[in-house]
């Protein structure tokens, strides 16, 4: 990951994230003030220009480029509806059998527009972010060659979230084309989809469908919306502060010093560096939510308590859902259902059954996927390395989904026992956890090695005090992050079974209610990992 | 529509096609499943089925899938 | 009362209710005053509060490098010059005001020793507002001694840290080499101070002057983050203020640090060979000064010759 930190722009600035001071208590009460005592027909032009704020303080002058996407998308999703319109009128007028042949024709000038627009948004973001990448590879290739030359290593600015807005963007587009939504003609409502301030910088990836109508017809604060956005903030901020900044420097340890540790140890920092990322990856996601709520916005969930999954796919549903569905929808199905596909499908499925018969299409296109999954997540062949890892694991899931029903049958074990669920879930876990240690590591030769390490010297002999003062952590932080998660695992728990609690909680006495909140305020001032001695940790998505 | 109940039981038997109404909620219903499904339902009534029309609600019933059937047919 | 009224005075009392607690935590997690228990972030930044009164003549100011590269013993075992690190790791130059003051508190040192590193360690606006934070409600700051008040009610004794009496040097072997030994000849970099560090120097610089002490710049060797453009701007810094600076990157006849061998971590800090190289010098321009008496024979200073010794002796086994 940090091979893709390189060239943040917003390095050394204070707004880096949702729970910076910065945000917390200047920039989002100025917000809720200024949005508070905005005429209500001129609220919706207020949030916007937050939005730019917000983004001109992390990106500076880079906010160009969120401008160009926006007009961008903008104009070619007018030429998209215009061509739509064109063949609507034409086609009445013709008879119905030569209407196919006119339909294709203005289908095909359609998918020109679109593949054009879609070319010039993610080449935008392959330049910026992956030149870089690109050109030493080329490099190291030419070297093997035996020429002496190269390139030259390009450097760009990249402004932060662009992964984020470049897919809404492509995702815009295409649905404007799908005839899901009429191209917006109102550029500012489209320019507020686009940069509404709490996603800007981790997501979630938003579809015009949901969100940019709410954003448009914005209301006043309510009372209740305030208090429950704040409580939500709250609970993000026990999961950054408290856990997720209390195992940085643990985890930092494992995987950024030179410092040989036993395998059993690399396992520990792989557990911590998973648990880091969730807790830091949700947490924002519960701000974000959170500020949108405030606004009276609902954005979409980005978690669905993914450690409770039985299998890797079940686990991609409910890790990062945006993110998922977003390569569902615009690249797994139009892969399945492209005419070769489908042909291939029909003959397979003949040839080799019902299940492995749509595998082989399937595959096809769960390997672009996951190719483009691993390296959206950044420029390193240790990240492509993690997406063939999870595509890999699906593939083998699949295969092996018919002789595994065939011995459970044969053993007379019933799949929906608790014991075989439980298994599954930790299965599942353990290859998360594999998977995230080469997200993690400082590029994929590290991490084979650390992989290796673990695998082949696994036991814990040296833990001892002296060890874990290396690794910056005693048997108090443990403690409080094991006593932390608890009460979020009890929190998820209660989530599943369709409690709200900060429902519940508002029915309560006032007395309750304020003691609630009073502990878990005093919980995380007291037990944060802010301060001296601490390195909180980057926001991990804020880079992609 | 007993025609497709056959295509379906074809693709994933063990279901009760004419009275399920969860079958993409429910899980009844793979993402394999449904690729194959639109293949054939692509070969047996001469439609195309494009990406954007692959959502729960379109697949979570036989009746559902036979209304977008129709309204694939109906386009031209 | 209308709601906005009344939801506005409920919130207003919550928050009055919030502060009132922090007060009361605050009272229980600040340690006395004045006491090693103070130094939240480590032990050994208040260890000069161990030191017997008006003892040090001289003391060093700054971030990590300073207690990784100066070693105040081998100035007092050849100059008998009584010296101290106030250093903790990244220190922003607030703390480094703090550490000032702490020091003067018990201390009247003739010199003021700071080095420069920290003069560029930026600090933001959470940077700013969390130290304001901390001065009004001490929670922020101390809140961490939890862990200390939880060792203390469970009579648990394993993690208790003892300072080894090196007076504020951490003695280290460890070996990583540099690779970047140009880098006071690159020419890529402008470097300003910071607005802000500028006002907290001349803050520092004027409690020096009103105590009497007199205030160096200097600078140790670090390839990491180091370049010829800070050496220039704190060149200027001193010129405006009539300082003296010593930066040892640019003395590399006198001070010749062998970046493949006298690093800890790749060239940020020196392990203890660079340390003796580096100390060696300044302990040399600290007796040029001729300000400071030789106190070896002193018997109020004699323990400080029973530290130079177990530290040599130390020393001695490890470099065998």
């Amino acid at each position: 990951m940090q091979l893709s930190s390189l060239l943040l722009a917003g390095k050394g600035k204070s707004l880096t994230s949702l729970f910076s001071l910065l945000y917390l208590i200047l920039f989002l009460p100025a917000c809720i003030v200024g949005y508070t005592l905005t005429p209500k027909k001129w609220k919706k032009y207020f949030l916007l220009l937050a939005s730019y704020g917000f983004f001109w303080l992390i990106s500076g002058e880079l906010v160009i480029y969120l401008i160009i996407s926006t007009f961008s998308v903008h104009y070619f999703g007018i030429w998209i509806d215009r061509l739509s319109g064109q063949m609507k009128a034409q086609l009445a007028e013709l008879p119905k059998e030569q209407r196919k042949q006119a339909k294709a024709g203005f289908v095909k000038k359609q998918r020109g527009v679109v593949t054009l627009a879609a070319v010039l948004h993610i080449g935008l973001l392959l330049v910026l972010k992956y030149s870089p990448f690109f050109t030493t590879n080329v490099n190291t290739l030419l070297n093997k060659l035996g020429l002496s030359v190269s390139l030259e290593i390009p450097k760009y600015l990249m402004p932060i979230g662009i992964s984020f807005f470049t897919l809404q963007a492509v995702s815009y587009i295409v649905d404007v084309y799908r005839g899901v939504i009429k191209a917006d003609g109102d550029l500012l409502r489209l320019a507020l989809f686009m940069s509404f301030f709490p996603q800007i910088i981790e997501g979630p990836i938003c579809r015009y469908s949901e969100t940019a109508e709410q954003l448009w017809n914005v209301k006043p604060i309510e009372y209740r919306n305030l208090t429950f956005g704040l409580q939500r903030i709250l609970f993000g901020m026990l999961k950054k502060v408290v856990v997720a900044d209390r195992l940085n420097l643990l985890v930092s340890a494992v995987f950024d010093t030179k410092n040989n540790y036993q395998g059993g140890i690399i396992a520990i920092g792989a557990v911590c560096y998973t648990v880091q990322l969730y807790m830091d990856f949700s947490g924002s996601m519960d701000a974000v939510v959170g500020t949108a709520q405030i606004f009276g916005i609902t954005m979409p969930e980005n978690f669905k308590r993914p450690f409770f999954s039985k299998t890797i796919s079940e686990f991609w549903k409910r890790w990062h859902i945006s993110l998922g569905a977003w390569f569902r929808d615009y690249i797994f199905y139009p892969v399945t259902t492209a005419k070769k596909m489908k042909k291939l499908t029909s003959s397979a499925r003949k040839k080799l059954g019902n299940h492995y018969g749509p595998l082989v299409a399937g595959s096809i296109a769960l390997f672009c996927v996951w190719f483009c999954n691993g390296l959206w997540h950044g420029s390193a062949w240790s990240f492509i390395f993690f997406g063939m890892y999870h595509f890999a694991l699906i593939l083998i899931g699949n295969m092996l989904e018919p002789p595994v029903q065939a011995v459970n049958k044969k053993l007379h074990i019933d799949p929906k026992r608790f014991w075989y669920r439980l298994l599954q879930i930790i299965r599942t876990c353990v290859l998360v956890v594999i998977g995230e240690l080469f997200f993690r590591a400082r590029g994929l030769r590290a991490g084979l090695d650390l992989f290796k390490r673990m695998v082949t010297d696994f036991s814990f002999s040296t833990l001892d005090n002296r060890l874990l003062k290396t690794l910056h952590a005693d048997r108090y932080d443990f403690a409080i992050v094991g006593v932390t998660l608890l009460i979020i695992f009890v929190v998820s728990v209660l989530n599943e079974k369709g409690v709200c609690i900060r429902e519940s909680l508002s029915k309560k006495h006032v007395v309750i209610r304020w003691a609630v909140l009073y502990a878990l305020l005093l919980y995380i001032i007291i037990f944060g990992a802010y301060g001296l001695g601490y390195k909180p940790v980057d926001p991990m998505y804020a880079q992609y | 529509m007993e025609r497709l109940i056959e295509i379906l039981e074809d693709i994933q038997p063990d279901v009760d096609y004419a009275s399920c109404t969860d079958l993409i909620d429910g899980h009844y219903l793979s993402s394999l499943a449904i690729i194959s499904l639109i293949a054939e339902l692509e070969e047996e009534y001469d439609i195309t089925v494009p990406a954007v029309e692959i959502v729960p609600d379109n697949f979570n019933s036989a009746e559902r899938i036979m209304k977008m059937i129709e309204r694939l047919q109906e386009e031209y | 009362m209308p709601t906005v009224i009344k939801n506005a005075l409920r919130a207003l009392i919550f928050v009055l209710g919030l502060v009132l607690m922090l007060f009361l935590l605050s009272k229980a997690f600040s340690p006395a005053e004045g006491t090693i228990a103070d130094g939240v972030h480590s032990i050994e930044s208040n260890g000069i509060y161990a030191e017997a009164e008006n003892s040090i003549d001289v003391i060093f100011l700054g971030d990590s490098v300073v207690y990784s590269g100066i070693s105040p013993l081998q100035i007092w075992s050849e100059y008998g010059i009584p010296t101290y690190c106030c250093s903790t790791s990244a220190q922003k130059l607030w703390y480094t005001e703090d550490m000032l003051r702490k020091a003067f508190s018990c201390q009247s040192p003739k010199l003021v020793m700071m080095e420069a590193d920290a003069l560029f360690s930026k600090f933001n606006f959470d940077d700013s507002a969390m130290h304001k934070a901390e001065g009004v409600l001490p929670i922020f700051k101390y809140h961490d001694r939890w862990k200390q008040l939880a060792r203390q009610a469970t009579g648990d004794k394993s993690n208790e840290r003892t300072a080894e009496d090196y007076k504020g040097y951490r003695l280290n072997f460890k070996n990583k080499p540099a690779a970047n030994t140009g880098y006071m000849k690159q020419k890529l970099k402008i470097e300003t101070l910071p607005s802000r560090n500028r006002s907290y120097f001349k803050k520092i610089k004027d409690y020096c002057e009103e105590h009497g002490a007199r205030l160096v710049l200097f600078s140790c060797p670090n390839t990491k983050h180091w370049n010829n453009a800070r050496h220039k701007e704190i060149a200027k810094l001193a010129d405006e203020y009539g300082l003296d600076f010593i930066d040892l990157n640019t003395l590399t006849k006198d001070v010749s640090i062998d970046w493949s061998r006298d690093t800890r971590d790749g060239g940020d800090h020196l392990n203890y060979y660079g340390a003796a190289k580096a100390t060696a010098y300044l302990g040399k321009y600290l007796n040029s000064l001729g300000s400071f008496a030789d106190r070896r024979r002193d018997p109020e200073y004699q323990s400080w010759n029973d530290d130079a010794e177990g530290f040599l002796e130390i020393i001695a086994k490890k470099t065998k």
